[in-house]
C-alpha cells in the first residue's frame, strides 16, 4: 500500500478522502491547503508515494503548490493527482501543465477513486 | 315787239313777251340758229333792218341770216347785256313800213334793253340765291338729323358700354356667382328698362333649367319648399330648342305668345320679353330673360346690349364653374398631399421612435434611411451615411453583400430566403444585425438592416454562464461529501447496514447522483453557451466509443438490477471519423442512457453503426421503450423539455438538458440528429456524422 499526501481545504471532504484511502489500505498525511501540503511534503522524512490535491484552496492553490514541488529536487519525481470540481478542459490542461499526471473530477464515488488510484500506482510501479 | 330770253347753258331761246297788233301771242321756244334773234345773241350788237339803202332781204343775205321774220319791213333788235353775259334780245318790228325806226328809236330801245337786262339779271340772281338758300336749308336740316341720330347712337353705345363695363367689373370682382348674377341682372334690366329679369342655367346632369338669379322672384328667399319655377322657364326652353338658328327672342306682346302662360303666379303683369342665350364656346349654359310690364318696350339696341351682357354673364358662369372645379380639384389634391405627408411623417416618426437602429438601402445598395437609434448604435452621424454605398459601411461583412445580391437577383420572393442574422463588435459594443430584403411582389426594392445593441444581453449572458459555472462548482463540493459518505455507508465501511438502512442510503445516493447529473448538464450547457467550448479533434473509432458507452451502461444495469438486451452492430471496415472524443462519447452516452431509462426491463436496445455515404457514417440507437408522445415530439430538443408523465412512470432522474446538449454537440461536428418514435413500441435515434471535419472557420 502507498503513502499518500492529501491536500483539501474542505474538512468533510478531506476526511472522506482520508477514510476512503485508509479503507483501501493506504497511509495518509493530511494538509488543509497548498502551502501546508508543500511544507509537509518538504518536511517528511519519508516522502509520500503520491500527492493528491484540490485545486482551489486558500493560501496557496493546488497548481501553485504543484509547481513549487516540481521545482524541488526531493519532490519533483513524486506523481501529483488533482482532485477538483473544476472540470473544464482549460482547468485540466492547466493542471497537466503544472506537472500532474491525472485529474480526477469531484464528486467521486469512493470505489471509483480507489480504482483510479490503483491504476495510477500500478503505472508508476508503487503498487 | 317781243322780248326773247336766252339760256346759255341750254342754248334755248324763249319768248316771255310777244305782242303783235296789240295782242299777246305765244311763241314756241327755239334753239339758237341763223335767225335775227340768234344773230343778235351771237354778235352781241343791235340789228336794224328797213333803212333806205338796203332792203331787209339784202341785209339778211349779206349778214347770213336765214329763217328770217320775212314779213317785216323794218326790224330793230338790241341785245340784253349784263356784264359779259347776253341774256336775251329786245326787238321791235314793223310789217307795213320801211324806215319805221330811226336812230332815236335805237337809242331808246338800247336804253330800255340795258334796264331790262339789269332787271332780268337781278331776277336771275334772286332766283339763284333763293334756290341756293333752299338747298342750303335742306342740307342743314339733313345734317342736323344725322348729328342727332349719331349722337343718339353714341349715347346708346356709351350706355351699353357703361352697363357692360359695370357688369364686367361686377362679374370679375367676386366669384360669389349668385350675388354677381343678381347684380348683373339688375344692371341689364335697368339699362333696357325692364321690370324684371331672370337668369336660368341648364343643369348638365339633369338637363333641366333652374333659376340662378331673378329680380322679382328671388329663388333664395322663396320660403316654400317647392322647387321654384319661374314663369319665363317655358320661354327659355323654347330659345334653347331653337339653338343654332336664333340667339335671341324678342316678344313684343307676351299675351299672344305660345310659350307664355299668363296664369302662372306673377306672370300676368308682364307684356313683353327679351330672351338671350348664355353660351360660351358653343356650349349653351342657359338663358337670360328680361321682362317688361309694357308692350313693345325692347328695341334692337336693347337686344345688342343684352347679347353683349349675356356673353359676359356666360363667361362669368363659366369662370365660376371652372373656379369651383379647380378649387375642388386643388382641395382634393391638397387633402391627398396632406394625407401623404401625414403618412410619411407618421412613418418617419415610427422609424425614429424605434429603439433598434434601422438602415434602409435601395436596390442599388445606396443607403437612403438611417434613424437616430442607428446613429447611436453604430456611432455614425446620419449625414455621413445617407447616400453612401452599403459596401462602404465600416464592419460590413462580405457575406452580407452576397446575401443581398442573391435577394436582388431572385425574381420572386423566396419564402425560404428570410433574413440574415449576424453579430458584430463595434468598440466595446456587441451589435446584432438582421438583414432582410424589401419586396413588393416580385420587385426587389432594397434591404433593411436592423441593428440591436446586445452588449448588455451579451454581458448578461456571459455573467449567467459564469454564475452557473460558479454555482455548479460550489454545488459539487457538498455533493462530493453527500455522495462519498453515502457510498462509504453502502460499502459497509462504517459497519454492516440493515436492509432498511441500506435502502435509505441508496435513495440518498440516487438523489445525489441525480443532482450530480443536473450539475454536469448545467455546466455543459453553460460551457456550450459561452462559446468558449473548443473542439479537440482526433481520429476516433465510433465502434470503440459505442462499446465504452455500452460497458458503462452494463455497470449501471447491473447496479440497478434492470436487464436489457443491448446489441451493437458495427459495419466491418467502418472508417474512423474526425471528432472530439469526449463530446462524441457524451452524445452517445446521453442517447443510450435515454434508451435505457425509457425502456422497461427485458426490453432491448439495438445499436448500429454503418457508412451512410462516401462522406458520412450513420449511427442508430433503437429501443423497444415507451416511445415519445406526438404532442411532445416538437419539444424534445428544447432545454428542460421533459415529458414528466413518462419520466415519473419510468422513475428517470433527469434534467431535460440531455438531448439539447446532444443536438448542440452533433451540430458542432457538422452532423445531424433526428428520431423516429411510435408510442408503446419504441424510439430510434439517428446520428449522422461526417467522416472529415474539413477546414474549420
Amino acid at each position: 500500500m502507498a503513502h499518500i499526501l492529501v491536500a483539501e481545504d474542505e474538512r468533510d471532504i478531506r476526511e472522506l478522502i482520508n477514510f476512503t484511502l485508509m479503507y483501501a489500505g493506504h497511509t495518509v498525511t493530511q494538509a488543509a491547503n497548498g502551502e501546508e501540503a508543500y511544507e509537509k511534503a518538504m518536511a517528511l522524512e519519508k516522502k509520500p508515494d503520491l500527492i493528491m490535491m484540490d485545486v482551489r484552496m486558500p493560501k496557496m492553490t493546488g497548481y501553485e503548490a504543484c509547481r513549487r514541488m516540481k521545482g524541488e529536487a526531493d519532490l519533483k519525481d513524486i506523481p501529483v493527482v488533482f482532485l477538483s470540481a473544476k472540470g473544464q478542459d482549460e482547468e485540466i490542461q492547466t493542471g497537466i501543465e503544472a506537472g500532474a499526471i491525472a485529474y480526477i473530477l469531484k464528486p467521486f464515488a469512493p470505489e471509483e477513486l480507489n480504482r483510479r488510484l490503483a491504476e495510477i500506482l500500478q503505472q508508476i510501479g508503487t503498487a | 315787239m317781243y322780248l326773247s330770253q336766252y339760256k346759255r347753258e341750254t342754248q334755248e331761246i324763249t319768248f316771255p313777251l310777244y305782242v303783235r297788233n296789240i295782242k299777246e301771242v305765244q311763241l314756241e321756244p327755239r334753239q339758237l340758229n341763223d335767225d335775227e334773234v340768234s344773230f343778235i345773241l351771237r354778235n352781241r350788237r343791235p340789228l336794224s333792218m328797213g333803212s333806205d339803202y338796203f332792203s331787209p332781204d339784202d341785209l339778211r343775205r349779206s349778214l347770213g341770216i336765214r329763217n328770217a321774220e320775212g314779213d317785216v319791213k323794218s326790224y330793230l333788235g338790241v341785245p340784253l347785256i349784263s356784264g359779259d353775259q347776253v341774256l336775251g334780245v329786245l326787238a321791235v318790228r314793223d310789217t307795213k313800213r320801211t324806215r319805221a325806226f330811226g336812230v332815236n328809236s335805237q337809242g331808246i330801245l338800247t336804253t330800255i334793253a340795258a334796264q331790262l337786262a339789269a332787271a332780268i339779271q337781278n331776277a336771275y340772281l334772286f332766283d339763284r340765291i333763293n334756290a341756293f338758300n333752299q338747298e342750303l336749308s335742306l342740307l342743314n336740316r339733313n345734317l342736323e338729323e344725322a348729328v342727332a341720330e349719331r349722337t343718339e347712337e353714341l349715347s346708346e353705345e356709351r350706355d351699353r358700354i357703361n352697363t357692360l363695363y359695370r357688369i364686367t367689373s361686377e362679374l370679375a370682382r367676386t366669384l360669389d356667382l349668385e350675388r354677381v348674377l343678381r347684380r348683373a341682372l339688375e344692371m341689364v334690366a335697368h339699362a333696357v328698362n325692364a321690370a324684371d329679369g331672370v337668369i336660368m342655367q341648364i343643369n348638365p346632369t339633369t338637363d333641366k333649367l333652374h333659376t340662378r338669379a331673378a329680380l322679382a322672384f328671388d329663388p333664395h328667399t322663396n320660403e316654400s319648399d317647392e322647387v321654384f319655377i319661374h314663369p319665363a322657364t317655358a320661354l327659355a326652353a323654347a330659345l334653347i330648342q331653337e339653338q343654332g338658328t336664333e340667339r335671341t327672342i324678342l316678344v313684343d306682346d307676351l299675351r299672344s305668345n305660345e310659350h307664355w302662360d299668363a296664369s302662372l303666379p306673377g306672370a300676368e303683369a308682364y307684356q313683353s320679353a327679351l330672351a338671350v342665350l348664355l353660351e360660351i364656346n358653343d356650349d349653351i349654359l342657359g338663358v337670360m330673360i328680361l321682362l317688361s310690364e309694357e308692350q313693345e318696350v325692347f328695341t334692337q339696341a336693347h337686344v345688342r346690349l343684352a347679347v353683349a351682357a349675356a356673353n359676359q354673364v356666360a363667361a362669368a358662369i363659366n369662370n365660376s364653374d371652372l373656379y369651383y372645379l379647380i378649387r375642388d380639384q386643388a382641395e382634393r389634391l391638397g387633402m391627398l398631399v396632406l394625407a401623404e405627408q401625414e403618412e410619411a411623417q407618421k412613418g418617419n416618426a415610427i422609424l425614429e421612435g424605434i429603439a433598434d437602429g434601422v438602415m434602409l438601402a435601395d436596390a442599388n445598395n445606396e443607403i437612403v434611411r438611417f434613424n437616430s437609434a442607428a446613429e447611436r448604435i453604430l456611432d455614425l452621424p446620419r449625414d455621413r451615411v445617407i447616400g453612401q454605398p452599403l459596401s462602404r459601411l465600416v464592419g460590413l461583412q462580405g457575406r452580407w453583400l452576397m446575401a443581398i445580391n442573391q435577394w436582388a437577383q431572385s425574381a420572386e420572393a423566396d419564402p425560404q430566403e428570410g433574413f440574415l442574422s449576424d453579430q458584430i463588435e463595434i468598440g466595446s459594443k456587441v451589435v446584432n444585425v438582421r438583414l432582410s430584403p424589401v419586396r413588393t411582389d416580385s420587385q426587389f426594392l432594397g434591404t433593411v438592416l436592423v441593428f440591436r445593441d446586445v452588449t448588455k444581453e451579451f454581458e448578461a449572458d456571459r455573467l449567467k454562464s459564469e454564475f452557473i459555472s460558479n454555482v455548479s462548482h460550489e454545488l459539487r463540493t457538498p455533493m462530493t461529501s453527500i455522495k462519498g459518505y453515502a457510498d462509504l455507508l453502502v460499502l459497509g465501511a462504517a459497519g454492516q447496514l440493515s436492509e432498511q438502512q441500506k435502502d435509505f442510503v441508496d435513495k440518498i445516493k440516487a438523489n445525489a447522483d441525480r443532482l450530480g447529473i443536473l450539475v454536469d448538464d448545467l455546466l455543459n450547457i453553460s460551457k456550450l453557451d459561452s462559446g468558449n467550448e473548443r473542439m479537440l479533434l482526433d481520429n476516433i473509432s465510433v465502434g470503440r466509443v459505442l462499446q465504452t458507452v455500452i460497458n458503462n451502461l452494463q455497470g449501471r444495469a447491473e447496479h440497478e438490477h434492470k436487464h436489457l438486451n443491448v446489441t451493437l452492430t458495427v459495419e466491418p471496415n467502418l472508417p474512423e471519423i474526425e471528432a472530439d472524443p469526449g463530446k462524441i462519447t457524451q452524445v452517445f452516452t446521453n442517447i443510450v442512457d435515454n434508451a435505457f431509462n425509457y425502456t422497461y426491463a427485458d426490453g432491448s436496445i439495438e445499436i448500429n453503426a454503418r457508412r451512410e455515404d462516401s462522406d458520412h457514417i450513420l449511427v442508430s440507437v433503437k429501443d423497444t421503450g415507451i416511445g415519445i408522445p406526438d404532442e411532445f415530439k416538437d419539444r424534445i430538443w428544447e432545454r428542460f423539455g421533459r415529458y414528466e408523465e413518462h419520466a415519473l412512470v419510468m422513475d428517470v432522474a433527469g434534467t431535460g438538458l440531455g438531448l439539447p446538449i446532444v443536438k448542440t454537440l452533433v451540430e458542432m461536428h457538422k452532423g445531424q440528429v433526428w428520431f423516429e418514435s411510435e408510442q408503446g413500441k419504441g424510439t430510434t435515434f439517428f446520428v449522422l456524422l461526417p467522416i472529415e471535419q474539413g477546414k474549420r472557420e
